[in-house]
């Protein structure tokens, strides 16, 4: 075996010459794969399609630039672990990707074990749930764990928002458990005691009789720590509804497009989020700002521009490797990015990678909701 | 606020719950009684009218009345249609009752994803503004002018219906037919007519849990499947024949739910509803109010 | 070739889901919808019991045990009720099972499930791929074998002779309560071996991957193929696997893919009871009784 494998090397370092003349007179008809296993349909559906727009823009600039060709296939996760296990295998095992965008604490989870067997390198952009740190060596976030996003907007709330009760409204998944313990610990750290705990299924549609029971101990403000949209946008109105003037307290994933609909009732909500700033004046920003504009006639948002740099990120280590005529493999991708891209500055700010326990680091802004807009009103770092 | 005062809370807001559910169920209940047909597609006559009435709400810009009138008509329209072109021919060819039931569930599953794909998935969802007033401002008591709407709107449509049964012809037509099919059809009784009438009356039914569901949680085609069985359980737990049994059977159930987040996290209601099922089955098969079985 | 290896895998064990609940509602006239919380229980014994050190076997084994148990939970009210009212208990069963899942989060890890669950090991051999959907074959060869032994023996007379009489059983002094409860049992049984064979394939299990939904399919084919023939089950669960597969290639927009595919499942049990409420492969009229 050993000699084979030695000969086989041999050769291959021979040969090498040879191939990379024959790949450079094929020219642009190399094209990379990337898989996209994202919600497309259900609660977090809109959100998905949203984030598709973002990764599809920076396909169709990185094709029209010609050097080489991107094709990205998408596959509906519905953010379930069971759709999400499916489409992974479909992208691993049919369409040999060496590379998938994805996201949901649920399907991160799922698909984080057969990444690492299969060797396919995960980005994620939409998964919070600190249960992920070091769940793969091909996993890497690249959207800040939640546990530190809650360290950034609790002090925030006590000091500027002058919250002394809080109420707590987790939903039953992995992504509201380690929030909640998260919560309650910096809550306590911060010498406060949360008012009550109270819980609600991933399918609800009624969330009274358990805003019923937070509203009993009349609090401040409501964390809230569902990463479905629709959700938030049910558990806000009908609070309203049942009268509660005060506020609600979120984080990245309550930037999605159902908050919007339901008006004036959506204002006094607060959560934090990556810095983007759309009229930033560095050129990577304003090139995507400019470029999804034209394209969609609406300026982006923070998932759009994050997707957008996924796809960025992928082509730039792509082209590293070809220029180092190695193959693009799950295994060469990890290697190069780790070792060449300790930061990256794409459209939505600089990502700081630990690629320890695949988190990141990014500068965070507390936003809130404002005349039927998402606005920043703080800087939090 | 106190303890007492958030059970109180929580129980007037299982009656207005309870309230829908009971709505949804008599009209369920209705085509069960009189043609022995277990009417799953009935969710789907909800979904219906629900988005016929959206539809013509928010994206034909019409009325209120118009738009009520247009979700009328898209749930008494579905309605006949499952009536006159599947029920009819399947009772026709001596279909027994669990083949028309899993027709029923088929319709009910085509329609849902129908109105999935006109629709999307995440269903439709309606602010009832104004009416989210107190009824007696200054009380700790949340008891809003829109749930104060579906408590009334709950009696009238009993009482209604109550008084078409028991005091008009036709529903004296349909309550023969439901006791006994043979002595009905002896007294000729246009029993296929009656059968129309009866499915055109339970999707209009339909109509207001529609509208209360979308002013309220929202509307969501996948939830079709669960509204009707909670429906069944319902039914069931009245009992067969009685209109007081479906009534009382769903303020139970809507109480039931609702008061035990009061102890318990809210994740665990779904557990009363059908545990409250299964041990009724096992100790009386007939229901709370029912006769037979 | 591993995607379809695995999809051959998937056909096996909705293979012995389909088969075994054939003996309810094909042999016995027994409807439920309450098969994939069988199914579910089979998985996540496994899930849960991996991390002891009985041996997956052993866990397989328990999972039997438990929801053969449970199974006696569904087959206590078809003593007393029958047709609707069984079929609307059984879906409460279904849905009690997936609430407890959902909401029991220290055992079953909730809506976010149990990752991580290792291959299963035979001989000290870790299966994976064709090897593991030879695995699944055999199972469900040796399943579709012994039911079919089963259903020609003199129990499985018994049970017809329930379905189509169940009075006349019950004046010959046969003992139809236990009958029904151990068909039950041994149905339940089944469906929790295909759930701890599942859950060693995908090394996954969540609570939507065993809701009512699941219970309609495994329905559904039991109905396509032709309800008390077995090997009509074993048609039905092969086409109902593939199927959605080849629509899955089709290009359409995610949302209307995935819509249409249940559309379609819808659309065929109306058709099947409207033109061959026997099955595809049916011999007689189906019928399960009210």
């Amino acid at each position: 075996m050993t000699m084979i494998d030695r000969r086989s090397v041999v050769l291959g370092l021979s040969a090498a010459p040879f191939l990379t003349r024959g790949a450079v007179s094929q020219g642009v008809s190399t094209t990379y794969r990337l898989g996209f296993l994202m919600p497309l349909t259900g609660g977090s559906g809109k959100l998905g399609q949203m984030m598709l727009e973002g990764s599809q823009l920076a396909v169709d600039e990185i094709n029209a630039e010609g050097s080489r060709k991107i094709e990205l296939i998408a596959e509906d996760s519905q953010a379930l672990a069971k759709n999400g296990i499916d489409g992974f295998r479909k992208l691993a095992e049919v369409d040999k990707v060496p590379f998938v965008i994805t996201g949901w604490t649920a399907v991160v989870a799922a698909i984080a074990p057969l990444a690492t067997e299969s060797k396919v390198y995960l980005l994620s952009a939409s998964s919070a749930s600190p249960a992920l740190r070091s769940v793969s060596p091909y996993f890497q976030s690249t959207w800040m764990f939640d546990d530190e996003t809650v360290r950034l907007i609790l002090p925030y709330a006590a000091q500027k928002l002058n919250v002394a009760k809080l109420g707590l409204l987790t939903e039953v998944s992995d992504l509201g458990a380690a929030l909640g313990a998260s919560i309650k610990k910096e809550w306590s750290r911060l010498g406060k005691e949360l008012s009550i705990e109270e819980s609600f299924q991933s399918k609800e549609t009624n969330f009274r009789p358990s805003l019923l029971k937070i509203l009993a101990t009349k609090p401040d403000a409501i964390y809230n720590t569902s990463s479905n949209g629709k959700l938030s946008a049910q558990v806000v109105r009908q609070a309203r509804e049942l009268g509660y003037e005060g506020i609600f307290l979120s984080y990245g994933a309550f930037e999605d497009p159902e908050i919007l609909a339901i008006g004036q009732k959506a204002e006094k909500c607060f959560y934090t989020s990556p810095t983007f700033d759309t009229t930033a004046r560095n050129e990577t920003t304003r090139k995507f700002v400019d470029a999804f504009t034209r394209k969609h006639s609406r300026p982006p948002n923070i998932h759009q521009a994050n997707h957008y740099d996924l796809v960025q990120l992928f082509s730039a280590v792509a082209a590293n490797l070809a220029r180092e005529k190695a193959p693009l493999t799950g295994q060469a991708f990890r290697t190069e990015l780790t070792s060449k891209f300790p930061t990256y500055d794409g459209a939505a700010g600089r990502y700081r990678f630990n690629f320890a326990d695949g988190s990141v680091m990014r500068s965070t802004v507390v936003k809130t909701v404002k005349d039927g807009a998402f606005v920043k009103i703080a800087d939090l770092d | 606020m106190t303890s007492s005062m958030l059970l109180l809370n929580l129980i007037v807001d299982g009656v207005t719950l309870g309230c829908i559910y009971s709505l949804i169920a008599i009209g369920f209940s209705l085509l069960w009684w009189i043609a022995g047909i277990v009417h799953i597609a009935h969710g789907a006559t909800m979904l219906a009218g629900g988005f016929a009435l959206f539809a013509a709400l928010e994206m034909g810009g019409a009325g209120l009345s118009v738009a009520l009138l247009a979700g009328l008509l898209g749930a008494v329209a579905l309605g006949v249609i499952v009536e006159i072109f599947m029920y009819r021919p399947l009772l026709n060819r001596g279909t027994d009752e669990m083949g028309i039931l899993t027709a029923s569930l088929g319709a009910l599953i085509f329609f849902e994803y129908a109105i999935t794909i006109a629709f999307g998935p995440e269903g439709a969802t309606l602010d009832a503004g104004g009416l989210r007033t107190p009824v007696i401002q200054g009380l700790p008591l949340v008891f809003d002018r829109f749930s104060a709407l579906i408590v009334c709107v709950t009696l009238l449509t009993f009482l209604a219906l109550w008084f078409l049964l028991a005091k008009t012809q036709i529903g004296r037509e349909m309550r023969a037919i439901a006791s006994n099919l043979d002595l009905a059809e002896v007294l000729g009784i246009n029993i296929r007519l009656v059968q129309v009438y009866a499915a055109a009356i339970a999707a209009a039914l339909c109509l207001p849990p529609a509208a209360f569901l979308l002013f309220n949680t929202g509307l969501v085609p996948s939830e079709a499947l669960h509204v009707v069985l909670v429906a069944s359980v319902v039914a069931i737990l009245g009992g067969r024949g009685s209109l007081l049994g479906a009534l009382v059977a769903g303020l139970l159930i809507g109480v039931a739910e609702s008061a035990m987040t009061w102890r318990f996290a809210a994740g665990w209601r779904q557990l009363i509803t059908f545990s409250l099922l299964y041990v009724l089955l096992l100790v009386r098969p007939q229901g709370l109010f029912g006769e037979r079985v | 070739m591993a995607y379809l290896a695995h999809l051959l895998t998937i056909a096996n064990i909705y293979i012995v889901l389909a088969v075994s609940l054939d003996l309810l509602v094909g042999y016995t006239g027994l409807i439920s919808l309450a098969h994939a919380a069988f199914f579910a229980i089979g998985a996540y014994s496994t899930a849960i019991l991996q991390k002891s050190d009985i041996g997956p076997f052993a866990a397989m084994a328990t999972g039997m045990a438990v929801a053969a148990l449970l199974s006696v939970l569904a087959a206590l009210p078809s003593l007393r009720v029958r047709g609707v009212y069984l079929l609307i208990v059984t879906i409460a069963l279904q849905i009690v099972t997936t609430v407890v899942l959902l909401n029991w989060g220290e055992l079953t890890g909730g809506p976010g499930g149990i990752a991580r669950i290792p291959p299963l090991v035979v001989f000290g051999q870790p299966l994976h791929g064709l090897a593991f959907t030879a695995l699944t074959s055999v199972v469900a060869a040796a399943v579709f074998a012994v039911c079919w032994r089963l259903m020609h023996s003199p129990f499985g007379t018994l049970l017809q002779a329930v379905r189509d009489d169940e009075l006349s059983c019950l004046m010959l002094g046969k003992n139809v309560a236990l009958a029904k409860i151990s068909v039950f049992a041994f149905s339940g049984a089944l469906a929790a071996m295909a759930g701890s064979l599942y859950a060693h394939h995908t090394s996954y299990v969540d609570p939507s991957g065993f809701d009512v939904i699941v219970s309609i399919l495994i329905l559904l084919m039991v109905m396509l193929g032709g309800a008390g023939t077995l090997y009509g089950p074993v048609v039905g669960a092969i086409t109902l696997t593939l199927l959605p597969e080849v629509l899955r290639f089709m290009p359409a927009p995610p949302g209307v893919a995935a819509a249409s595919k249940q559309l379609v499942y819808g659309l065929l049990l109306v058709i099947i009871i409207f033109f061959r409420p026997q099955g595809l492969l049916g011999k007689g009229r189906f019928h399960a009784r009210g």
